[in-house]
């Protein structure tokens, strides 16, 4: 069920009505439980079933750590692993492992067969989820849930369940231990924050899809600086597709009583590209710092190895992303770029090399910086939404050419273009607060109820579902 | 509390006249249909305009007798050349002088002859069959008719048994050969649109927003297309450029269907005992065309084009083809005849390059065939 869909709206009113008209803490809980599982049955009832048994085992194997010892509970915490992952890999990198191996050994690739098995939705999402749970038990960072419906609730709560954020069980679980509190002034946050994202959902990165789509279908046909404006509106396209949802999922939750923490800091104004990921999918890449990154030894065994991780770290990071070369080049792509970034930036000694830069004045190097972030997110995103590596790789080929003039404007996309820059330009000039929507004003009610006009008048003819559904 | 739910009704109606700017602007208008006596049918009302913003952008003025950008010095000409055909022929996307028929007139005008007119005869949707039972309708209103053109986009329309349950008439093989009317155009008969309904107001101020809202909402309320119930996920794989409605005749399969020769020869036959002017097919191939990358130049409905042709030429009926037309401004101009900016340019109906091609090769077999067209 997307929350798009006419059929969610329905979903939502009923389970708002459970809370409000339910008084009972356990019920309410309760009904919150169903109404996830039948969110998620809604797309394929069976894989409701895989969702249970992937809360279950984690539930079970860390209840089994308590008072156990460190072998036992280091035993306890691999098998939670093997079984997570072995899930994760058997539903999504069965056939793209089967398929490269194929490739490499010569075989033709219709010999034999791969499972050919659909991508059961949120399964990357929920195993993170899990995973964290059982690590954090295992650490000690964190106590076994007192109930398994909690931790049931926890993992499958709708909101988030299948595009993220990534909520850490430290952060969702004592909430639910608790009542909740619903507020006018709650709800207002869960409106304002739903609205906004449904329209950077419906509106822009839906709409601009019309340009994108066939803009990389016939990327061998279309001039240089036109692919340059698909890979720019795509790059919009991916921030408000899941940023939208992020935000309508942090709305939702907030309205309902329950806090998450935000996903997206405003990512294109980033001027470095490790600010990039502080401010882009902050939930996974926080993920990967805590469970990859630092257990693989972070920054505490010299430069080298710094580096080392930082790719490693990427390029799981990459491939977590999907079952396809082109997200493992992505990954390692960014994973070189943080790399260097350290190492010209001096920043794991402090005797690394003194950049050139630090003697321009701060506005440029701020310009600089950021053009440079840019351009290696951009053509981090050509290879994210290729089909392949030689694609992303043509596409790069005829983007190096400016000769022959932008061939395709699209209206809309120009104008979304020019409306996201001028926003950023703004927030960067430190007038965010032009965007503050207080519910006591006359601008908050006219912007957000323009923008719920504009989801209607312009609903897309397509069905476009969100794009973090496929990973 | 009052004063925020003050300011909240206050704000609602902003947020009404801000929605209202926007989709007056940048939305489709909604067109306003009148009944036409003299033709027996509901037509786009005289008098009012259409605007469409989806797929290119123009305003279309809608002269006498419904009939899209004629002016009323076309009308009394006394050689006219009626053009007829689907969405291709209504030609909302372009301005009213860069469509076919003006383009033609314009080229008809240069002539020393100089008192030849085209007109359009275009709805979306509408097929030969209902040009069969149209024709003599409007040459009765129209008087003067020299030439009837017919436009096809792909031969589909030529085949029969096409459309069944569409909002047009239909050509049919069952009991036998024969074309079937369109009931639905006696209906309006008992029903015609009243001027002073909703959608007069809708189409007079720009309201399409509440026209969209009130379908949206009379969706929601009768729970139209929804589903409650849990179900199971299907695995795609089709190629969605190759299903998408423009590329079907793309299609090798298609392109090489059986041609339906017989029922041709009765389509032909019928089409010319509707009229005394003589009839000038011009086809469009679905080629130049972009697919999933790939450019493809060559006609899959070459075969197909050339058994027609051959038909027409029996029957004596005009034949033009404008596969070489749109191959050379492709290779000239690195542009094709059909799309847009704000949809595809290279897919969809055709922009004002593509209106101007096919006025001049219809005017260059007018030319060529001037004892036909001009007996006198």
């Amino acid at each position: 069920m997307l929350f798009t869909q006419i059929e969610f709206f329905f979903l939502l009113a009923a389970a708002f009505a459970a809370i409000l008209l339910v008084k009972n803490h356990r019920a309410q809980k309760a009904l919150l439980l169903v109404a996830s599982y039948y969110f998620y049955a809604y797309w394929d009832w069976r894989f409701a079933g895989l969702l249970l048994a992937c809360t279950a085992v984690n539930y079970w194997l860390s209840g089994l750590m308590e008072g156990s010892s460190p072998a036992r509970r280091k035993l306890l915490v691999t098998i939670a692993l093997v079984y997570s992952l072995g899930i994760l890999g058997l539903f999504k990198y069965f056939n793209f492992f089967v398929d490269s191996f194929r490739a490499m050994a010569g075989i033709a690739p219709d010999a034999g067969s791969t499972l050919d098995l659909i991508l059961p939705a949120g399964i990357s999402f929920y195993t993170f989820q899990t995973l964290s749970y059982t690590i954090d038990v295992y650490r000690r960072d964190l106590r076994q849930c007192a109930r398994f419906s909690d931790f049931a609730l926890f993992v499958a709560f709708f909101p988030q369940l299948v595009a993220g954020p990534i909520v850490r069980a430290s952060e969702f679980l004592p909430q639910l231990e608790t009542p909740r509190t619903l507020s006018w002034e709650r709800a207002y946050d869960g409106f304002r924050q739903f609205t906004l994202g449904l329209f950077k959902k419906v509106f822009i990165a839906d709409r601009l899809a019309a340009f994108i789509d066939p803009g990389f279908e016939n990327a061998a046909s279309l001039s240089g600086p036109t692919l340059w404006l698909v890979v720019i509106a795509y790059a919009v396209q991916i921030y408000c597709d899941f940023s939208g949802y992020s935000d309508m999922a942090i709305g939702i939750a907030r309205a309902m009583g329950y806090d998450f923490t935000r996903n997206f800091d405003h990512p294109y104004l980033a001027t470095s590209i490790q600010d990039f990921w502080r401010r882009w999918h902050i939930s996974l890449s926080t993920w990967l710092r805590d469970y990859l990154y630092v257990p693989l030894g972070g920054n505490r065994r010299g430069r080298f190895r710094t580096y080392l991780n930082l790719f490693l770290t990427m390029v799981l990071g990459g491939l977590w992303h999907g079952a396809n070369w082109t997200f493992v080049i992505w990954g390692a792509w960014h994973g070189i770029a943080l790399a260097l970034d350290r190492l010209l930036t001096g920043k794991d000694s402090g005797r690394g090399p003194r950049p050139v830069t630090r003697r321009l004045p701060g506005f440029l190097r701020s310009l600089l910086g950021w053009t440079l972030t840019m351009l290696i997110v951009l053509v981090g995103w050509v290879f994210f939404r290729s089909p392949d590596a030689e694609t992303a790789l043509s596409i790069l080929g005829r983007m190096a050419s400016l000769s022959d003039g932008i061939t395709w404007y699209h209206p809309f996309a120009i104008g979304i273009l020019l409306f996201i820059a001028g926003y950023h330009a703004l927030l960067a000039a430190g007038k965010g607060h032009w965007f503050d929507l207080k519910p006591d004003t006359i601008r908050t009610p006219a912007i957000l109820l323009t923008l719920i006009w504009l989801v209607i008048a312009y609903y897309p003819r397509e069905f476009q579902p969100f794009i973090y559904f496929q990973f | 509390m009052m004063r925020i739910l003050l300011k909240w009704l206050v704000g609602g109606f902003l947020s009404i006249g801000a929605i209202w700017m926007v989709t007056a602007v940048f939305s489709d208008s909604v067109p306003l249909e009148e009944w036409s006596g003299a033709l027996g049918r509901n037509t786009l009302a005289p008098g009012t305009t259409y605007q469409e913003r989806r797929e290119g952008w123009a305003t279309n003025h809608i002269g006498e007798h419904g009939l899209i950008a004629s002016r009323p010095e076309d009308l009394a000409a006394t050689e006219k050349i009626v053009i007829w055909g689907d969405s291709f022929v209504e030609a909302f996307h372009v301005e009213d002088s860069a469509k076919m028929h003006r383009r033609l007139t314009d080229l008809l005008r240069q002539e020393p002859r100089g008192k030849g007119a085209a007109l359009a005869v275009g709805e979306r949707f509408c097929s030969i069959a209902d040009y069969r039972f149209r024709i003599p309708d409007y040459e009765a209103v129209l008087k003067d008719v020299k030439l009837h053109v017919i436009h096809l986009y792909s031969l589909e329309d030529t085949f029969p048994d096409q459309y069944p349950g569409g909002r047009i008439s239909l050509f049919l093989t069952e009991p036998d050969l024969h074309f079937e009317k369109y009931d639905n155009e006696f209906r309006e008969i008992e029903a015609p649109v009243s001027p002073g309904r909703a959608r007069f107001l809708i189409h007079q101020y720009h309201l399409q927003f509440f026209s969209r809202l009130r379908t949206s909402l009379t969706n929601i309320a009768r729970l139209d297309g929804l589903r409650f119930a849990p179900g199971t996920a299907q695995k795609s794989t089709a190629d969605p450029a190759a299903h998408r409605a423009w590329n079907r005749f793309l299609d090798p399969a298609w392109g090489s269907a059986e041609p339906p020769l017989e029922a041709w020869r009765f389509l032909l036959r019928e089409l010319d005992s509707t009229t005394e002017a003589p009839i000038l097919f011009v086809y469009a191939p679905p080629t130049p065309a972009l697919l999933s990358g790939d450019l493809i130049l060559e006609n899959p409905e070459k075969n197909l084009a050339n058994h027609f042709s051959s038909l027409c030429k029996e029957q004596g009926i005009g034949f033009v083809s404008l596969e070489e037309p749109f191959l050379r401004f492709l290779e000239a101009n690195g542009r094709f005849a059909k799309g847009f900016h704000n949809s595809r340019p290279w897919e969809g109906h055709y922009n004002a390059d593509g209106h101007r091609l096919v006025a001049e090769a219809i005017n260059s077999w007018i030319q060529e065939n001037r004892h036909v067209v001009y007996p006198n």
